[in-house]
């Protein structure tokens, strides 16, 4: 159809488009840059109105004889939904954000051109065209993080995050390479199982690791704190919704190339760093770490949800996990702003000065209050559908396996929902209830429609009844009409499963209230800092270890190796044409005494001999010497006439 | 097709330096005009030269040359010895065609980035120009005399325009440059005259053997003379090797040098650091196409048996100049020094490119080749704005330019962006060929084993590393400047700079985004490069 060329083709370019405009035009640069969005999510919602079950395509020849092409179906057309919905409540609330900064018309280009590379990324159906996005959401997060340059601190983290994400992103690009040699024509919607071979083994740990990176999964998950330098709208965008979810979504793309075997470790991988990163985040004093944390722990939930199988719920909790993160930030967001105009510190996302905000930022703190239920995953919210979803995706993956340790999942993943509970109820408490703890007295602010609009429907988005009217059991029609699948778990312990997971999420609340909320937390000092929850809430020194240790030593390999040059190549061509030198002044010194040294011998011989001869003949000997010549010239002549 | 629009193109910029003559050395201006006027008519007939090239001519190697030109030039009879023929012998192909075309607008940007010289102008633009000459000399010959002609040709202008017009340790530098070129050159005309010597026709009328330089002779395998010692079924051997080998190394090792290859690289870095900006993007965007060229057209397209025996090891050259050179790039604290070592560690892609065979490789060096061309003259353009403005480009002298300078950090963005190999923009594309090609050969007939391409990725990372650290240290962080005396003149960009900088970074991005612009006209001759080349393969 070439309506639907038009349509995609419009949805793709128009964020880009809207950035430039928006830089072209600098003091509306923040509406105009949110109109052309709003255009991009009304198109995605038509197109995703009439959308079939069929593949749409379009293919072209980048190289000759190399083809690549986009491809849309239904599952990708929801994400694409999503990307623009959330895209452009991000542009809006960044109105209300960035409304005293000078360079706003960079902000939007940027974001614009943020926007349009993750729409790519989805679209495309070729893994070089999908690396090609891959590289350029990464390029577009570096320029976002780096946004605020002149300190050099947010300058560093911005480089730490493009080079971790850099090493796993070549990793998945040797991979791609490897399966483009292998034969494959690299159709993403063609792709089938690998041969059982070395090989196909090697690509498939290169494609996860690529996975690992991009999703900030356990090792690579140190960037994603250092991302959060950014502006806040771009942590809710980038650090939550949407570049991070691309590893989940690449597994669901690629998920029949990987053998059962790595997807087991793919499970493993997810649930580790799902676990570590709610611990690091119970640990956290600072807001947006709390989040950012989170948010790995979440992801972590989603790789270990495709690596059991239960891909559609891993997709349907990236969906969910968008709207409620993303509220989430924007809803720090809007904490951060409101100190920093009220009460300027140095720290303005530190949680132990905050308390109180309850009636200051009523609206923030109630679409707070309802995407944390969706995080912690209580009954009547969106989170508590897909999350429940994974575990027990995963618990039937468990009892299916012939390996005990399988059961270390799900248990670890029951876990994981009360340490989630724990934190999220900490910062609750800590940001909103009790008193303001810090110097000065607050006023309230006037509110912006820009920045409670954006918040306020994130948090409508998180509640369950869109996705499922029965809160506790029933058809999930959304996630039948998106990726046609329908959850068919079955047992006797569905219920008591689904019981105990609500039963530790409310245990994690109580645990946090008991903590936090019973005294009322008046005092900073009384935050415990004891040795292991620094070592614990510094990222268990993962971060440290790379930056300490492996960087240094890299550099120090860079600087070794720039000595080959300096102390061996060089000297030894100098020394060879010192040593040219040094045999030409022999040969110059063998000219000089031996040649010429014969020479003069010579002409002293001569000298020698010529004055015995003038003893001989003390005069005229030239005129001897000359009458002899002619008279041997007339000789000559005499003969050649005579013969 | 009798055209002499090659001439034209070759000639041009010589005729320019002519027309400098007479003028006297006190009317720069005019000295620029006419410089600018020349090399501006040289880029028109080149852009005339693409729009007439079919990009389907020919269907084998050695007939794919178009706009072909032969005179005869030198003619001699030597008795016993057969008749010495030298031809002046051009014509161009899928292969040299862009190469042409960079070179003529390489030459424009030089002259323009030379606006603001000052001393001794006339003898400086005639060298400039008899340099363009020379070059672009060299991607069209098809005489190997004529070829050497124009390769040593080079040598002159260069080393008098890094030695008269350089940094403070310009003598030191140029002479290094001439010598490590020279050595090169040597090598290459003893292979060439070994050549000559094995290649010829019996004139049927006189029964002379008429030897010729020609190269297209050369890469033919009948026009070889039996029992000569160059000859496919040579038995001769020197120290144990074939003399075909031995030959093709010779002319490897000549022309690597040029590329360069680690070890002899070592000119490379101390020759730009020395030269003058416009001559810097000379070197780095042209000179080294030379040797990579003369690899393409010389060194595989007439011992292709040779090349494939020793295919391995030069990729393995090559994955070696790309790892070497960037550690060593990291560790520079001279801007323009880490960018020379980042020339070298993409030139090392060209190499795996070749050592692969496939087309993808091949097409991929080539392309890699003009993509390096469009970016390191960039990259050294921006160096040369830092230079105009402070007469230093220490990296740790620098910080936050990014707030004092918006729309040359803006420049800076792409272009290293470009050179880490960022898709969407022109340095992605070649290395993407160069290793589908390293990985389909590996896959296919194991040729090249699979680490070739890895580590070759692992290059990648470490170009990304500097130039990520580079950007945090001169261009992000708070603004400040070392002297307190830069501080006026830390302007943006100028009219004049961003005239050099718009067609180069236009370049960079329809290069990355529509590679095919290039591709199409280049894929024929490198797929009958490669039907040449790789003819052995196939029977092996």
């Amino acid at each position: 159809m070439i309506m639907e060329d038009y349509l995609l083709a419009l949805i793709l370019l128009l964020p880009l488009l809207g950035g430039i405009m928006a830089y072209t035009i600098p003091s509306k640069s923040g509406i105009i840059a949110s109109i052309f969005l709003s255009l991009t999510t009304i198109l995605a919602g038509y197109y995703l109105s009439f959308v079939q079950g069929t593949l749409w395509m379009f293919q072209f020849e980048w190289l000759p004889g190399f083809v690549m092409g986009f491809a849309v179906d239904r599952s990708s057309a929801v994400l694409i939904l999503l990307v623009s919905l959330i895209s452009f409540l991000v542009h809006l609330f960044s109105i209300f954000y960035l409304s005293e900064d000078v360079h706003k018309d960079r902000y939007y280009l940027k974001l614009g051109f943020f926007t349009f590379s993750m729409l790519g990324l989805l679209m495309s159906d070729h893994l070089i065209l999908l690396f090609i996005f891959w590289e350029l959401v990464g390029f577009s997060s570096y320029l976002l993080i780096i946004f605020w340059f002149q300190d050099v601190k947010n300058a560093i983290a911005g480089r730490i995050a493009f080079m971790t994400n850099r090493i796993a992103d070549l990793i998945l690009f040797m991979g791609l390479l490897m399966l483009l040699g292998s034969g494959n024509d690299g159709f993403i919607s063609s792709l089938g199982p690998l041969p059982e071979n070395d090989s196909s083994t090697a690509i498939g740990i290169c494609l996860l690791i690529g996975v690992l990176g991009k999703s900030a999964q356990f090792p690579f998950f140190t960037w994603l704190p250092h991302a959060m330098v950014g502006p806040t709208p771009i942590s809710a965008l980038i650090h939550a919704a949407t570049m991070v979810a691309a590893g989940v979504y690449l597994l669901f793309r690629l998920f029949i190339v990987f053998d059962p075997y790595l997807l087991d470790w793919i499970a493993s991988l997810g649930i580790i760093t799902a676990f570590l990163g709610a611990l690091i985040a119970a640990c956290q004093t600072d807001m947006k770490a709390v989040l950012a944390y989170s948010t790995i722990s979440q992801l972590g939930y989603m790789v270990m949800g495709m690596g059991v199988g239960a891909y559609d719920m891993a997709l349907f909790h990236l969906w969910t996990h968008a709207f409620f993160k993303a509220g989430l930030f924007l809803c720090a967001g809007s904490v951060i702003h409101y100190l920093s105009i009220q009460d300027p510190t140095t720290a303005p996302q530190d949680m132990r000065r905050m308390g109180g905000l309850k009636s200051y930022l009523p609206i923030t703190f109630w679409s707070y209050l309802v995407c944390m239920m969706a995080l912690v995953g209580l009954p009547f919210f969106s989170g508590f559908l897909s999350k429940e979803g994974i575990i027990l995706g995963v618990f039937s993956w468990a009892m299916q396996s012939e390996n005990g340790l399988a059961f270390a999942l799900p248990i670890t993943a029951l876990g994981i929902s009360f340490l989630t509970a724990y934190y999220m109820g900490k910062q609750l408490l800590l940001v909103f209830f009790g008193s303001y703890r810090g110097e000065k007295s607050l006023k309230m602010l006037q509110k912006s429609w820009t920045e409670i609009l954006p918040i306020s429907v994130l948090a409508i988005l998180s509640l369950g009844v869109f996705y499922r009217i029965h809160p506790l059991g029933g058809d999930l029609n959304f996630l039948e009409y998106w990726l046609g699948t329908q959850p068919k778990v079955e047992g006797s312990w569905v219920t008591p499963m689904i019981g105990s997971s609500i039963l530790l999420v409310l245990l994690g609340l109580g645990f946090s209230y008991w903590t936090y909320g019973r005294q009322g937390m008046r005092k900073m000092k009384s935050f415990n800092s004891s040795r292991l929850s620094i070592f614990v809430q510094n990222g268990f020194y993962l971060d440290k270890f790379y930056m300490g240790i492996l960087v240094p030593s890299f550099d120090w390999l860079a600087f070794k190796t720039s000595k080959v040059d300096t102390v061996l190549i060089n000297p030894f061509f100098n020394k060879i044409s010192v040593s040219i030198v040094v045999l030409s002044k022999v040969t110059d010194l063998f000219d000089r005494l031996i040649v010429d040294g014969l020479i003069s011998l010579i002409k002293s011989v001569v000298q020698i001999l010529g004055s015995m001869f003038t003893k001989f003949h003390p005069a005229r000997v030239q005129i001897h010497f000359v009458s002899a010549i002619i008279g041997l010239v007339i000789i000559l002549v005499w003969l050649k006439f005579a013969l | 097709m009798s055209s002499y629009i090659l001439s034209l193109i070759i000639w041009m910029p010589l005729l320019g330096a002519f027309t400098l003559l007479f003028f006297n050395e006190r009317q720069t201006s005019g000295i620029k005009i006419v410089a600018l006027i020349f090399s501006l008519i040289q880029l028109l007939f080149s852009i005339g030269l693409v729009w007439r090239f079919d990009p389907n001519y020919g269907d084998h190697l050695l007939t794919s040359f178009q706009f072909v030109e032969k005179f005869s030039w030198i003619s001699m009879s030597l008795g016993s010895f057969g008749s010495f023929n030298i031809d002046y012998h051009l014509g161009v192909d899928g292969m040299s065609l862009w190469l042409v075309v960079l070179s003529s607008l390489i030459t424009v940007l030089g002259v323009l980035a030379s606006w603001k010289l000052k001393q001794q102008v006339r003898s400086y633009f005639m060298l400039y120009l008899l340099l363009s000459t020379s070059i672009v000399g060299c991607f069209l010959a098809l005489d190997f005399f004529l070829f050497y002609l124009f390769f040593e040709l080079v040598l002159l202008p260069m080393f008098f325009l890094i030695g008269l017009w350089g940094g403070p340790r310009r003598s030191y530098a140029s002479i290094k440059f001439f010598i490590y070129t020279l050595v090169g050159s040597l090598l290459i005309l003893v292979v060439m005259i070994a050549l000559y010597l094995s290649v010829g026709v019996l004139d049927p009328t006189s029964e002379m053997m008429i030897h010729s330089f020609n190269l297209l002779h050369m890469m033919d395998s009948n026009y070889f003379i039996e029992g000569s010692s160059l000859a496919k079924d040579s038995v001769l051997t020197f120290m144990g090797m074939p003399l075909r080998a031995v030959a093709f190394l010779a002319l490897f090792l000549g022309f690597a040098i040029k590329l360069p290859i680690v070890p002899f690289h070592t000119w490379l870095p101390d020759a730009h650091v020395e030269a003058a900006t416009p001559i810097s993007v000379i070197l780095a965007a042209l000179l080294l196409k030379l040797g990579g060229y003369g690899l393409y057209r010389i060194a595989f397209s007439i011992f292709p048996d040779a090349a494939l025996h020793f295919g391995y090891y030069i990729a393995i050259f090559g994955v070696l100049a790309i790892i070497y050179g960037g550690l060593n790039a990291m560790a520079q604290n001279d801007l323009k020094r880490m960018i020379a070592y980042s020339s070298i560690s993409h030139m090392g892609f060209v190499l795996i490119g070749l050592g692969s065979f496939t087309v993808e490789g091949a097409a991929g060096g080539m392309f890699q080749m003009i993509a390096h061309g469009f970016i390191s003259a960039a990259l050294f353009l921006i160096v040369g704005v830092l230079y105009d403005r402070t007469q230093n480009r220490k990296i740790e002298n620098f910080s936050g330019l990014a707030t004092k300078l918006p729309g040359y950090s803006f420049v800076v963005m792409i272009v290293f962006f470009a050179s880490l190999g960022l898709p969407g923009l022109a340095g992605f594309v070649g290395e993407l060929l160069v290793l589908m090609g390293a990985f389909n050969v590996s896959a296919v007939d194991g040729m090249l084993p699979n680490w070739i391409g890895i580590v070759a990725v692992m290059g990648l990372l470490i170009t990304a590393a500097y130039y990520l650290w580079t950007i945090q240290r001169m261009f992000l962080g708070k603004y400040w400047v070392r002297e307190h005396s830069w501080e006026p003149k830390m302007k943006d960009l100028e009219i004049r700079e961003w005239l050099i900088f718009t067609p180069l970074i236009l370049g960079i991005v329809v290069l990355g985004m529509y590679p095919k612009i290039i591709l199409n006209t280049m894929n024929h001759s490198i797929e009958l490069f490669i039907a040449h080349v790789g003819d052995l393969k196939i029977k092996l």
